[in-house]
């Protein structure tokens, strides 16, 4: 009886070496088949999920923190485009884009904007990006807080 | 992973997140799931569960799926089931298992190796030949697969997009006709 849409329980580690050697033939056939389009869209969409599951990750901590400068770079790889050459198609002059990388300014709505269009992906995305890391800086400062508030001449005087 | 599933009874769409599982959460055969989820994955080798719940019950599982990958470099789902409420005339929410699947095909572009990138493949093996042909012909109607050997079914490149873009894209964004069910 089929239930569902049940699969498995099956490991593929046990598959006999022929046919692993036979699905590794048809990986690479296909793979050889792909037009350049669809491995430049392969590679982007890899970049572009991997920011995706970083902003739902309930477990990243700020040790663990990827910047917009960090997805910047890997889409900008894939492209093999340099930073100078992106910040001048997006009309943006490089040293000042520098400084919204390393948030001396803050990043706006605008460049979350040309940062869309540019790399094909949806604008909150960005901005959902420098939200979780803001907030992940404040939960550091606020435990560093709590760590260094015992530190109180109050307590050691007992004031109330 | 935020996504939406449709609540059968009201048609209603309804807020989940697939989240990555601990073994001690994964479902059992004790809670009438046709497998041992937890015992599974402990035996796979670089293998990661998954399971989707709905944000207000967050503590009762509406899916599971265990993600593997050969030898490091090979995007393998190794298994999939949906709880025993959301099964045929039980059926309590729908498109669990094709949020499950998608989720799985992004994994598939993020952790996959070089060739082995964006393409997921998974074994369909059922007791009875007749069970198992007309489970390949459910994954290849809903779920975009295309058959590539006696048991192995694969979903990639354009088919991967398909997937992704009917359950894991906000159903707002879609455009009218398309099938929304799992």
């Amino acid at each position: 009886m089929v239930t569902e849409v049940t699969i498995g329980p099956n490991d593929g580690h046990t598959r006999s070496k022929e046919k692993a050697a036979e699905m590794s033939a048809l990986a690479k056939l296909h793979h050889s088949k792909r037009s350049p389009e669809r491995l430049l869209k392969n590679a982007m969409l890899k970049v572009q999920y991997g920011m995706e599951h970083y902003l739902q990750d309930e477990q990243v901590s700020f040790d663990d923190i990827l910047t917009i400068e960090h997805f910047v770079t890997d889409f900008l790889k894939v492209l093999g485009i340099n930073k100078t050459a992106f910040a001048r198609f997006i009309e943006m002059d490089g040293a000042n884009l520098n400084k919204y990388y390393r948030s001396d300014r803050r990043f706006n709505t605008e460049l979350a904007l040309k940062f869309s269009h540019f790399f094909h992906t949806p604008a909150d995305l960005w901005l959902k990006i420098q939200i979780k890391n803001e907030l992940l800086l404040l939960q550091k400062e606020k435990e560093a807080d709590e760590k260094y508030s015992k530190y109180d001449y109050e307590k050691l005087l007992q004031i109330a | 992973m935020k996504v939406k599933i449709i609540e059968v009874a009201t048609a209603e769409e309804v807020a989940a997140l697939i989240k990555k599982g601990k073994v001690a959460e994964m479902p059992s055969i004790q809670q009438d799931w046709r497998f041992n989820f937890d015992k599974e994955l402990k035996k796979l080798k670089n293998a990661t569960g998954y399971f989707l719940v709905t944000e207000e019950t967050p503590e009762v599982v509406e899916g599971c799926m265990i993600f593997q990958l050969i030898e490091k470099k090979e995007p393998y789902m190794a298994f999939v089931e949906v709880a025993p409420h959301n099964k045929k005339d039980k059926k309590k929410y729908d498109r669990v298992a094709g949020c499950l699947i998608a989720y799985a095909y992004q994994l598939s572009l993020t952790e996959g190796w070089e060739h082995f990138k964006g393409y997921l493949q998974f074994d369909v093996m059922e007791q009875n030949k007749e069970d198992e042909k007309k489970l390949m012909s459910v994954y290849s109607s809903k779920y975009h697969a295309k058959r590539i050997g006696d048991t192995t079914m694969l979903i990639a490149d354009d088919d991967g997009d398909a997937l992704v873009a009917e359950y894991l894209t906000p159903l707002k964004d879609k455009k009218d006709g398309q099938d929304k069910s799992s």
